[in-house]
């Protein structure tokens, strides 16, 4: 059935294309909210990739992969609109993610605003990788065709953003246990 | 025992999944701009091809060739000087074939790509499909790597023994150079110039203004030389430059087929998401 909403939609039937852009809208949103860390620019970010789709689905050669098409399209919205607001970014509102609700002895081992801070630093590529696999749950093949990169080099990113994230949190827990130990 | 790290669970629960949605008012702003956007055509020739078999090759060069000839004949001057043949209402031949593929996009001479994925720089570009691998990349380049270094670079040749070659290697950007716009990348790809001395000897030459990705003309730009063409893409969000060299002048034998060497360069870089831009259109 989506496939003929696609194909329609290829031929300009903007009904068609109404229906999958709100059918596919929330995830998109999800997606743009965690990259991007910020409500506004998430929601420009998603617009965009609705216009771009768009325009360009005509080139979309498979429309049974229009799924992973669109969110590569919107992961390099995100990009776009991280670089436009770079210079801006030190005065937006960054909004903190809502947590889950009840005790969770996994993310009390940091605390939440250390994860956070963590997080934006990383660069859009590491953090959509990281959305990609612990937000939707892609393997790497997945990712690979998202990214529009072999499973491989999916492989190798998802590591070394793993291990920027570590190494983020490590930094930012390290004077709180040297402080520790020197009271102790 | 889930073989997940600590960090991996505080990323699972860092970015669970929630109820996300999306207002409304974004969807229907966005079905406003739609209903005013024309939908790109669809691209005459995919950017990457299948290997096309030696039977169908065939079959197609016979094709071109009776066309042309048909073309040839229905042009060639007639008794009254006005062409070989009557105009008439009906549908020309060439109407009912596919699309050709645009000059401008897939210079003439490549009939298939060939995918070459770097594992050093983590990056794919096409290559013709008659074209060999010459040489690749060892490690990133690094500090004080002049452009006769070869450690750094993916190499591929041109099927004529002493041909066109490609180089295509990856560098990175200060944090405070702005490669996000045209004149920054300009004055990067100057600054890169000098540091590999031979590479581009007369910056700031003509640069072609190029885009970069489907989504914002992102900057691009081919800078042509005397005897060599080089491209330089700004990729600012991970602070890299990626740098495609056609190593041969744009009037080179080699060349020939390809429409220049220019004509190379840009069909390369249509393998990468990089096109000219249309009138009015500004990269950065």
């Amino acid at each position: 059935m989506d496939r003929d909403l696609v194909e329609q939609a290829q031929r300009g039937d903007q009904e068609a294309f109404a229906i999958l852009a709100r059918s596919r809208g929330d995830v998109l949103f999800g997606m743009a909210r965690r990259i991007l860390r910020d409500v506004d620019l998430a929601e420009d970010a998603v617009q965009q990739t609705l216009v771009i789709a768009w325009r360009e689905l005509p080139r979309l050669r498979d429309p049974d992969r229009f799924d992973g098409w669109l969110k590569r399209t919107l992961v390099n919205a995100c990009y776009a609109e991280a670089r436009q607001k770079r210079a801006l970014i030190s005065t937006i509102r960054v909004l903190p993610l809502d947590w889950p609700a009840g005790p969770d002895q996994i993310t009390s081992l940091f605390d939440r605003d250390e994860v956070d801070r963590g997080f934006r630093r990383l660069p859009p590529e590491q953090r959509a990788i990281l959305v990609l696999h612990h937000y939707l749950g892609l393997g790497l093949n997945e990712i690979g065709d998202v990214l529009d990169i072999p499973a491989g080099t999916a492989r190798s990113r998802l590591h070394y953003a793993h291990r920027a994230m570590r190494a983020l949190l490590e930094a930012d827990a390290r004077p709180t246990a040297v402080a520790g130990g020197q009271s102790s | 025992m889930t073989g997940r790290s600590t960090t991996e669970r505080i990323l699972d629960a860092y970015l669970a999944p929630e109820a996300d949605r999306l207002p409304d008012r974004v969807v229907d702003a966005a079905l406003a701009d739609i209903a005013r956007t024309r939908q790109r055509r669809r691209l005459p020739v995919p950017w990457r091809f299948n290997p096309m078999p030696n039977t169908v090759r065939l079959a197609t060069a016979a094709l071109v060739g009776v066309i042309a000839v048909a073309v040839i004949y229905l042009n060639l001057p007639g008794p009254n000087g006005t062409g070989g043949q009557s105009p008439s209402p009906s549908p020309s031949p060439s109407s009912t074939l596919a699309p050709s593929p645009s000059p401008s996009e897939i210079a003439p001479g490549i009939t298939a790509w060939t995918t070459y994925t770097s594992e050093i720089y983590e990056f794919d570009f096409g290559y013709p499909d008659d074209w060999t691998v010459g040489s690749s990349a060892t490690r990133e380049w690094q500090e004080g790597d002049t452009f006769e270094e070869s450690a750094y670079k993916e190499g591929v040749v041109g099927p004529d023994a002493g041909g066109v070659a490609l180089a295509v290697w990856r560098m990175p950007v200060a944090a405070s150079a702005d490669v996000g716009t045209l004149e920054g990348l300009k004055a990067w790809a100057e600054a890169a110039c000098n540091e590999l001395v031979t590479l581009c000897d007369d910056l700031p030459g003509p640069a072609l203004p190029m885009c970069l990705g489907q989504l914002v003309c992102s900057p691009a730009l081919i800078v042509p030389n005397e005897n060599i063409q080089v491209a330089f893409i700004a990729h600012p969000s991970i602070e890299r430059v990626t740098i495609v060299m056609v190593g041969r002048p744009d009037t080179h034998p080699s060349v020939a087929r390809y429409g220049g060497s220019v004509e190379l360069l840009k069909s390369i870089l249509t393998t990468m998401d990089v096109w000219t831009p249309e009138p009015g259109q500004t990269p950065g």
